[in-house]
């Protein structure tokens, strides 16, 4: 049973004050909900636009055609979809509903909703620069196999029974300002429709959680000899709501100090593939009982997925007795005292969560709707339902003014290799984090490396210092590519460091701990060396 | 569709070119070897693993001798040893040999005027290093290496050495050695803890 404990140890100070301390209880929902909402923003943001394009430019008959409506490929054409859009999983609801709207089968959109949160260009890039490769080729795997054998079989069992076909097949407008009126349009509107009360829900639950999850409660016994690991997370991870970006930091956490991948695998895809909100669309359009089966499909891969990657691959060297603070931020907070029990504060530690894409995206995210709201409010004077009637193409004139000219395939070739080529030099950026966030990550792997060494485990030491060794091996080029010069003397403190942790390394493999440790002193200043260097 | 053939091709190789550029790392030279008595075997940090024997080397100045490691020279090998010297007038000593044609002991020229290692005091049950600088007995590239023990550690009579970096024939080697003061009982001939890489 103690495997269980960890959610119910009641004797830690986690639990004190959970039903009587309202201060830590409200405020830390408050701040729960605001940090996902600000995590959410840019990838919800990417959603409506997403959904956008689907409704104005790409079109009804074209994106069924994509996603092969009445051909078995569906789902499989869903998940090759998904992870090309970068949106989160309450970014997918938009998507989805346009998906819907064009008559593509409820399995396929489920793929698609699964998998595209998960895996997609952002996510696989910071995926990269935080887990081994073969891992993440591994995990993809197991998501591809939960997102569309669950769309194959749904279409199979529920969606011929309960699909209704759409009462008019919408055609994508052939005048440009047509297209760009349809897309605002329906990204503005996506924001403040029927979705509105899904995203609340979301929110709601990762509130719920942030009040109730007792501080402190995953800290333990999320390690691989575990087996209700994955159980546990799983249960956890389908009222969080975490962001593609979020969820593979985590991931590599978990990677890296060596806990559950079950419990990781069940976060990836019950934590960042669903979340309340799609369990809260799927009820709404087709009933409890197929929730049910879409919650039971969901939950019973996942857990036989992840409890396979515990019992089938050889890692995990965290213990009992070790801990993590990987998943405090789904948790509850220790306490909030009386003087930060206010808006202020809230707005405070949010603030310390401020990235510029996060800022671009909240910003991006309250324009777009305001614009909502006001088209919502003007009602049918601002409707764009005629610029979708096919009837309206056909009477459309085909010739294009000078400064809107129609493309040829080269140019649009052009267009997109440059397109690409940006999309690959941002990824760039996010693989090799500044400098800064490197240093910090290497800081903790160095206090892992120490402790290991001190407690003459040499496996665990091993792998912390394949972990350094990666991390130190981006700073140069991270430097490369934002200053466009690495100088020879910080060239030469990086190879220093390689080499005093090659070196020690060889002397804790041959159990030479007591030199091991007089060792530490060499490489800690090598690194000390190397960090002034670089900061 | 040719078009989106090219972008999704284009987009492979973008990918690509991220996950290779991750996995390039500096290159440093280094071995890391287990002695035995016959000689040792290791893999190189760069590319091969072999087995070797080699002459331990004999004494010059009537200390004991420490394999350190050795260099390639195309198909030639060099091979270094550290003669160490007892502990006299808290001062830890030791000199750089390798072996000729005919497997006799001779200096070997430091480029180095100092090498920086770490004192572990053995008589302290709790391992506690402290930073010393051996400086070379000549000018320079001298082949002698004198340290002074610090001051903590003037009452200690056995210590463990690690020299963590020494160049030698374009290598970086490490090696570790205990040692003794003059008048402590005599340490055994091989220590698990003498190494080289």
């Amino acid at each position: 049973m103690n495997e269980f404990l960890l959610l119910g140890d009641a004797g830690s100070p986690g639990y004190e004050g959970i039903f009587t301390d309202l201060n830590t209880t409200f405020w830390s929902a408050v701040l729960r909900i605001s940090q996902a909402m600000v995590a959410a923003a840019p990838f919800l943001v990417a959603g409506v636009f997403a959904a956008g394009i689907l409704r104005g430019m790409v079109g009804a008959e074209r994106t069924r055609r994509i996603l092969g409506v009445g051909h078995w490929s569906g789902p499989l054409r869903a998940w090759g979809l998904g992870i090309m859009l970068p949106i989160c999983s309450l970014g997918a609801l938009p998507v989805a509903r346009e998906l819907r709207r064009a008559g593509v089968p409820s399995g396929t959109v489920i793929s698609f909703v699964l998998v595209a949160p998960v895996l997609n260009p952002v996510s696989i890039i910071y995926g990269l620069s935080h887990i081994p490769p073969i891992m993440l080729l591994y995990f993809a795997a197991g998501t591809f196999l939960v997102s569309v054998g669950i769309g194959v079989l749904w279409n199979r069992v529920v969606a011929r029974q309960h699909d209704t076909p759409p009462e008019r097949l919408e055609s994508a407008p052939l005048d440009s300002r047509h297209r760009l009126a349809v897309v605002g349009h329906t990204s503005a509107t996506a924001l403040v429709g029927p979705a509105l009360v899904d995203y609340g829900l979301a929110l709601l639950a990762v509130g719920l959680l942030g009040a109730f999850l007792p501080h402190g409660a995953l800290q333990t016994g999320l390690t691989r000899d575990n087996a209700f690991a994955p159980i546990v997370m799983g249960v956890v991870a389908i009222p969080v709501y975490v962001t593609p970006t979020e969820v593979m930091m985590h991931f590599g956490n978990i990677v890296r100090d060596g806990y559950s991948l079950g419990a990781a695998f069940a976060l990836i895809v019950l934590g960042a593939g669903a979340n309340v909100g799609v369990a809260n669309w799927l009820r709404r359009d087709y009933g409890a009982k197929s929730l049910a089966l879409f919650v039971s499909l969901l939950i019973g891969s996942t857990l036989v997925i992840g409890l396979t990657a515990d019992r089938t691959i050889i890692h995990g060297a965290a213990k009992e007795t070790d801990h993590t603070h990987a998943f405090d931020p789904f948790t509850r907070l220790s306490t909030v005292y009386d003087r930060n029990a206010n808006l202020n504060w809230i707005y405070a530690e949010v603030q310390k969560s401020m990235t510029p894409d996060r800022v671009w995206g909240l910003g991006l995210l309250c324009l777009v709707a305001t614009a909502g709201i006001g088209l919502r409010l003007a009602g049918k004077h601002c409707r764009i339902d005629h610029l979708l009637d096919p009837a309206e193409r056909a009477t459309c004139s085909t010739t294009s003014p000078r400064w809107d000219p129609t493309l040829s395939p080269l140019q649009l070739s052009i267009a997109g290799i440059f397109c690409v080529l940006a999309a690959a030099w941002v990824g760039l950026y996010v693989f090799y984090p500044p400098t800064d966030d490197l240093i910090q990550d290497m800081n903790n792997i160095r206090g892992s490396v120490y402790d290991a060494v001190r407690e003459e485990d040499a496996t665990e030491t091993s792998r912390r210092i394949a972990q350094w060794r990666a991390h130190l091996s981006k700073l140069s080029i991270s430097v490369q590519i934002r200053f466009g010069r690495v100088v020879d003397p910080q060239r030469a403190s990086v190879a220093e460091v390689l080499y005093s942790l090659q070196t020690l390394e060889e002397y804790v493999l041959r159990g030479q701990f007591r030199e091991a440790k007089a060792l530490t002193r060499y490489v800690e200043k090598s690194y000390r060396t190397c960090c002034d260097l670089f900061h | 569709m040719k078009c989106i053939n090219v972008v999704i091709a284009l987009y492979l190789f973008a990918v690509g070119l991220l996950v290779a550029g991750c996995e390039q790392a500096t290159s440093t030279v280094g071995v890391a070897g287990v002695e035995s008595l016959e000689g040792h075997s290791h893999k190189h940090g760069s590319a091969h693993a072999h087995a070797h024997p080699h002459a331990q080397g004999s004494p010059l100045h009537g200390g004991r001798i420490v394999a350190i490691g050795h260099s390639h020279h195309g198909s030639e090998e060099t091979h270094y040893h550290a003669e160490i010297m007892p502990i006299v007038d808290g001062k830890i000593m030791f000199h750089v040999l390798t072996d000729n044609k005919a497997g006799q002991s001779q200096l070997v020229r430091v480029a180095a005027t100092m090498i920086e290692a770490y004192v572990d005091p053995l008589d302290k049950e709790t391992a506690r290093a402290y930073e010393v600088v051996f400086s070379s007995e000549e000018h320079d590239r001298g082949a002698t290496f004198v340290a002074t023990v610090p001051e903590v550690l003037q009452d200690c009579q056995r210590m463990s050495v690690v020299v963590p970096k020494i160049e030698l024939g374009g290598q970086r080697l490490s090696f570790s050695f205990t040692t003794a003061a003059e008048d402590a009982p005599a340490l055994p001939k091989k220590t698990t803890g003498e190494t080289s890489t």
